[in-house]
């Protein structure tokens, strides 16, 4: 009982193994026809993995531009030197902020005095036009247009602040542009493998088509639907992981190109977008293994349409 | 074996093939189907084949009653029967070898299995030298004789031939009838659609002849 299950078991394997052998052969020997799907597949799957690639690494750039998030509080004129410090040290003790920068009246005067080189006009000032500052960053879980909303809520209320300055707009503005970029996206994503899934089934139809006499021959021995599908499945699925590989190869083609863009870029800007664009091995395994799947997915559909007629 | 109940059959463009006709053969039995061509004896054979549905009545094949027999079914009837065609119909881009596995592929047969079982039964047809050779560069005789191979090698118990001889010399068809007339030895069903009836005669089997769409049964030799 046991021994027989396991001999059904491998020849079922051997019989795969052998189909699957044979499905990579056939598009061995038509080689032009087959590197003209697998190029226009890849073509398909390599756009928005690299529009994605890209967008992944411009959105870390772009979360990582800090100066954006830090908060800046102009304390009252009534609040002298000791609550300023005072403040600072409660912020501090604060878990929702990750530091704390104290920068009091008379040494920013200094400061701007030096820097504008107007020290003796400033000299003359009746008394010191600036307030205390307190430079506030928020920790990084609170670095969230809505969590930074919620903290301005909580300084609003603060009685030594004058007014505070944190540019929720910026922020607003750069998360409707992600917005749009992400739908966009997600949108050309979706005609692109629409796209993909198409010509397989197309491919898949003609090879059918073309192989009715050898089909109708195996109907007629006795072959089961399945039977008759398999090989063209094998099809589907080289094609879809063949068709996989080479967008892995464009697009690590592609950043190969634009590295050195990158890299002028990172410099000037300080982030570390050169090193975003290089492919991750899960993400390679990701696009490997769901080509595979829409090249099956479109031979079983591509398969099923021809062979409901008798 | 196979049981049809007043079968009919009609196209839509040549009218009624076949009409309540009834037809017995029992386990073993080797008959012939004669009648002038455009009698019906390929749509009989269809219709036994499960290629073709009935319009009316009711087949049976080993008791069991297949005439609305789903796709999946007719592919695991049909992979129990041999049928061999007038034409071959070989794959003309598998050898000889692979032409005759294709039924042993087909039920899942394992490797070490086949070849065993495909050179037994090129060895019967006398074939077994050409099992490399492609169907082209083989004679008519000797096409037909791989498409038995290719119809008996999995051990059906109900072999169906039409016109098996069309194409072929009188000593070359008495061979391949021959050949046919051994596997009834072993206990397989066998029908056999032809025209020839001179050969017929030699074969010394029962004969059923179509006519008008009705079965005229229980002739020897006629």
């Amino acid at each position: 009982m046991f021994s027989k299950a396991l001999a059904i078991i491998i020849s079922w394997y051997q019989n795969h193994l052998l189909c699957a052998k044979q499905s990579l052969n056939k598009l061995v020997a038509a080689p032009i026809g087959s590197s003209i799907t697998i190029s226009m597949t890849a073509l398909a799957f390599a756009i928005p993995l690299a529009i994605f690639q890209l967008s992944q690494g411009s959105a870390a750039a772009l979360s990582s531009m800090q100066e954006s998030k830090q908060i800046t509080l102009f304390l009252a004129d009534d609040v002298n030197y000791a609550s300023a410090v005072t403040l600072a040290e409660q912020l501090k003790q604060d878990s929702d902020f990750s530091s704390v920068e104290l920068i009091d009246r008379q040494q920013a005067l200094n400061d701007f005095a030096k820097r504008s080189q107007l020290e003796g006009l400033i000299q003359n000032l009746p008394q010191n036009p600036l307030p205390h500052l307190l430079l506030l960053m928020p920790r990084e879980q609170n670095q969230g247009l809505q969590q930074l909303e919620q903290l301005q809520q909580r300084l609003e209320d603060l009685n030594e602040v004058a007014y505070f300055q944190l540019d929720t707009l910026w922020l607003q503005r750069l998360q409707a542009w992600q917005d749009l970029a992400n739908r966009s996206l997600t949108i050309v994503t979706a005609l692109l493998l629409l796209g993909a899934c198409l010509i397989l089934i197309n491919v898949i139809r003609w090879e059918l088509a073309s192989r009715r006499d050898e089909i109708d021959i195996m109907y007629l021995v006795g072959a089961s639907d399945r039977y008759i599908r398999r090989p063209f499945m094998y099809s589907g699925f080289w094609l879809g992981l063949f068709s996989g590989a080479l967008a892995l190869i464009l697009v690590l083609l592609a950043s190969a190109l634009i590295y050195p863009s990158l890299g002028r870029i990172d410099a000037l800007y300080g982030s570390d977008l050169a090193a975003k664009s290089l492919l991750e091995w899960e993400t390679c395994l990701i696009v490997l293994s769901s080509s595979a799947l829409i090249g099956l997915f479109s031979a079983s559909i591509g398969a099923n349409s021809r062979l409901q007629i008798r | 074996m196979i049981r049809m109940q007043n079968v009919a059959k009609r196209y839509a463009q040549t009218g009624e093939v076949l009409s309540q006709l009834n037809l017995e053969l029992d386990p073993g039995e080797f008959v012939f189907l004669t009648g002038a061509s455009g009698a019906g004896k390929s749509t009989l054979l269809k219709l036994i084949a499960l290629i073709e549905t009935p319009s009316r009545g009711n087949i049976y094949l080993n008791g069991h009653n297949v005439t609305h027999a789903k796709r999946s079914q007719i592919a695991k009837i049909r992979s129990r029967m041999g049928l061999i065609f007038q034409d071959h119909r070989l794959l003309q881009d598998r050898n000889v070898f692979e032409n005759v596995a294709l039924p042993l592929r087909i039920s899942g047969y394992s490797q070490r299995e086949i070849p065993r079982r495909v050179r037994a039964a090129l060895d019967k047809v006398g074939l077994l030298r050409k099992e490399k050779s492609e169907p082209i560069a083989l004679s008519g005789g000797e096409q037909q004789r791989v498409g038995i191979a290719r119809a008996i090698v999995h051990k059906p118990r109900l072999l169906l031939a039409d016109e098996p001889t069309g194409n072929l010399d009188p000593a070359l068809s008495l061979e391949i009838f021959q050949l046919l007339a051994q596997f009834q030895q072993v206990g397989v069903t066998v029908l056999v659609a032809s025209h020839d009836l001179s050969l017929i005669a030699q074969m010394d089997k029962r004969v059923i002849r179509l006519e008008h769409g009705h079965a005229l049964t229980g002739l020897r030799g006629d």
